[in-house]
């Protein structure tokens, strides 16, 4: 039976899995080295990943305004590594991303991206916003067409792009990537790609680990539903370590149910926008336009004294976000921009139609007669996500290579950048491209594959579309849905963890049943959250510690931070077909 | 679809040139072509949509409204209208 599945042999030298920010930026840096790249894309490139819809804003050091007030690189990373780490990231990816994304900004200038506004007073007439820094450190930019673009300067230089595929396996030889199965989402074809240089930049987030903020809403998640891990559940089967995956984020909140990237009142929603309670009582202020003063005449933020009061309130986002706690206790709570100018108004629509999947929000918002003007909407909490703040992934170089030889990562692939996001994808992408389009082009010859993972492959799409009494994926991702929420909920305890390990591993032996290629990839996408998932547990079981910061991560049974044992990230990788947890210790 | 749970999406059979731009590019692959060349693309997989636009903003025909995206009843904004809570 397996060999009914038709298998498609592909060449290429360097072989980009996941054509997002991180993906493009890779695939376009790595063609200057004069060799063939191919992207593998499971969705379409011109609509794929999170920036699919959109991003309005960028963090990053920005020399012309930056220098201009006396504040350094080492500051922006100083400020990211206390206020948004705390201490729990590695410092040189994050001075590597900061460092860099000017860079990246005047590519995506270049290749048709809008990051000067005639009405900005700052130099250079960039806009930048608070987001999480002790001064405004977020760059706006008309990103709607991020990815139109970028597909656009990746074909003209030459890149190949295969949609609908979706990458499954990696391949290895003698310690070295040799290439890559994949499985076509349109046509259940097996593809087998032999490449030189492998980057993974499958997006290494999902939000499909837990219910969505209705219960019923499928894919009403704040990241792409298309978003299942696969790049870390590949890795992970390959032997590679990955760090961090205990830190399963907690519920975000957002608009009441309707979730999209944006989250009021910060980033996107500046400088309209503030929250009320239910009484109108101002929670959080709006912030001013720009909150920049007169540069000319000397800009006054002590960004130092600015570190050290938001670190004595303890916020994570020192421009005050409430908490969940808070919106529990003391919600109801709502967005309201109705103390707004009209100015500030149409710069917050203007962000709002640039942001991921909130393009669609203003249009719905206007369709229901909702006016930002003079209504107010509620908040609510969201989706649970991995990675993001305490930034899961694989360990890399500082070339962007891994632990395997000539597979490298790029964006949220990457472990140890907290809240990298699309900075990260941006810089990590070009250099990974750089690096893996050199190892590409160096390389003599293609290395030999064995036949045992195309086998397996093979096996298991035939079982999927042959066993009747399988089970279909929804119900395989709505049990794993409340196998998580239930025993590895925002607060755990090693008893409900090991309990929930147990009933995952029985969830993971339960056959998959498909009647048609798009429901046999689906499947596949479980099968990596079911790999998630298993590293989630068997982390979280291993962490005997609480840290609140900037993880979430609390432990009923072991209630206080223990540096002395855990200042380290956890590592987990598959040794034999057993799986080894192990400390990689940070310094302060 | 008798059982669908709800709706996604609605394409508008008089200004939709079934150019099939959105089956293309839906991040979720959720529309198939209609077999009936010209025509209007099937929403097979509505319970798959995220809602991210992408079909009805990027349709050629966008200015006439071919393709509307409806958001199910369970994730509509709870809004509070006007001056008093």
């Amino acid at each position: 039976m397996a060999s009914r599945i038709d298998v498609i042999p592909v060449e290429t030298d360097l072989l980009v899995l996941g054509g997002g920010l991180a993906g493009c930026m890779a695939a376009i840096k790595g063609i200057e080295h004069g060799v063939r790249v191919l992207i593998l894309e499971k969705s379409h490139i011109l609509a794929s990943g999170q920036a699919g819809s959109g991003i309005d804003h960028v963090w990053g050091y920005f020399p012309p305004v930056h220098e201009k007030i006396g504040w350094t690189v080492e500051d922006l990373v100083e400020d990211h590594m206390q206020g948004v780490a705390h201490g729990f990231g590695r410092r040189d990816l994050l001075h590597f991303v900061a460092r860099e994304i000017y860079s990246r900004m005047l590519d995506l200038e270049a290749f048709g991206i809008q990051i000067r506004y005639e009405d900005s007073p700052l130099p250079g007439g960039f806009r930048l916003v608070h987001q999480f820094h002790s001064v405004p450190t977020s760059l706006n930019i008309d990103g709607y067409p991020l990815k139109v673009r970028l597909t656009k300067e990746a074909k003209r230089r030459g890149v190949k792009i295969l949609n609908r595929v979706m990458a499954t396996d990696l391949l290895t030889t003698d310690g070295q990537v040799s290439g890559v199965l994949a499985v076509g989402t349109r046509d259940g074809s097996i593809y087998r790609i032999a490449a030189k240089s492998v980057i993974l930049s499958a997006g290494g987030k999902t939000g499909r680990l837990g219910r969505e903020s209705t219960g019923c809403v499928r894919f009403n998640l704040h990241l792409p539903g298309s978003l299942s891990a696969d790049g870390k559940a590949m890795a992970f089967r390959a032997g590679l370590a990955i760090i961090n995956m205990e830190f399963l984020g907690a519920r975000r909140y957002g608009l009441a149910n309707y979730e999209t990237a944006g989250r009021p009142p910060r980033n996107t929603w500046q400088p309209a926008a503030a929250i009320v309670d239910a009484k109108g009582e101002i929670v959080v202020p709006k912030t001013t336009f720009y909150d920049w003063g007169d540069l000319e005449r000397g800009y006054h933020i002590d960004a130092a004294e600015t570190r050290r009061q938001w670190l004595a309130e303890g916020a994570i986002t020192p421009r005050g976000m409430p908490s969940r706690k808070d919106l529990i206790e003391k919600g109801p709570y709502y967005v309201d921009c109705t103390g707004a100018s009209e100015e500030e108004i149409r710069y917050v629509e203007w962000a709002l139609q640039n942001e991921g999947k909130c393009k669609q929000l203003l249009t719905y918002l206007k369709e229901e007669g909702i006016d930002l003007r003079k209504d107010r909407i509620e908040l609510g909490l969201g989706s649970r996500e991995v990675g993001n703040l305490a930034a899961s992934g694989l360990v890399v170089d500082d070339h962007m290579e891994t632990a395997l030889k000539g597979l490298f990562a790029a964006g949220d692939e990457v472990g140890g950048i907290p809240f990298g996001a699309s900075p990260a994808a941006f810089t990590t992408g070009w250099l990974a491209g750089d690096t893996a389009g050199r190892r590409a082009h160096t390389q003599g010859s293609f290395l030999p594959a064995g036949e045992n993972a195309l086998d397996l492959l093979q096996g298991l799409c035939a079982d999927i579309m042959r066993d009747r009494k399988g089970y279909g994926w929804r119900e395989v991702e709505d049990t794993l849905q409340n196998i998580m929420d239930t025993y590895c909920a925002d607060v755990k305890t090693g008893s409900l963890l090991e309990r929930g390990l147990a009933r995952l591993l029985e969830l993971k032996a339960a056959p998959l049943r498909a009647t048609c290629p798009h429901d046999l990839a689906r499947c596949l996408e479980v099968r990596s959250l079911l790999d998630n998932a298993e590293m989630i547990l068997r982390t979280s079981i291993a962490r005997k510690e609480t840290r609140k910061k900037p993880c979430g991560y609390i432990r009923a049974d072991f209630p206080e931070q223990d540096d002395e044992n855990w200042y380290a990230f956890s590592s987990i990788r598959m040794e034999n077909g057993e799986c080894k947890i192990s400390k990689i210790p940070l310094n302060p | 679809m008798l059982n669908e749970p709800f709706k996604a999406i609605e394409i508008e059979p008089e200004t939709c040139t079934g150019c099939n731009i959105c089956v293309d590019i839906c991040p979720m692959d959720v529309l198939a072509p209609n077999a009936e060349q010209g025509m209007p693309p099937i929403v097979a997989y509505p319970e798959e949509c995220w809602f991210c636009g992408c079909c009805a903003e990027r349709c050629p025909q966008k200015g006439k409204d071919a393709i509307r995206v409806i958001i199910p009843l369970p994730m509509r904004v709870s809004v509070w209208r006007g001056d008093k809570p």
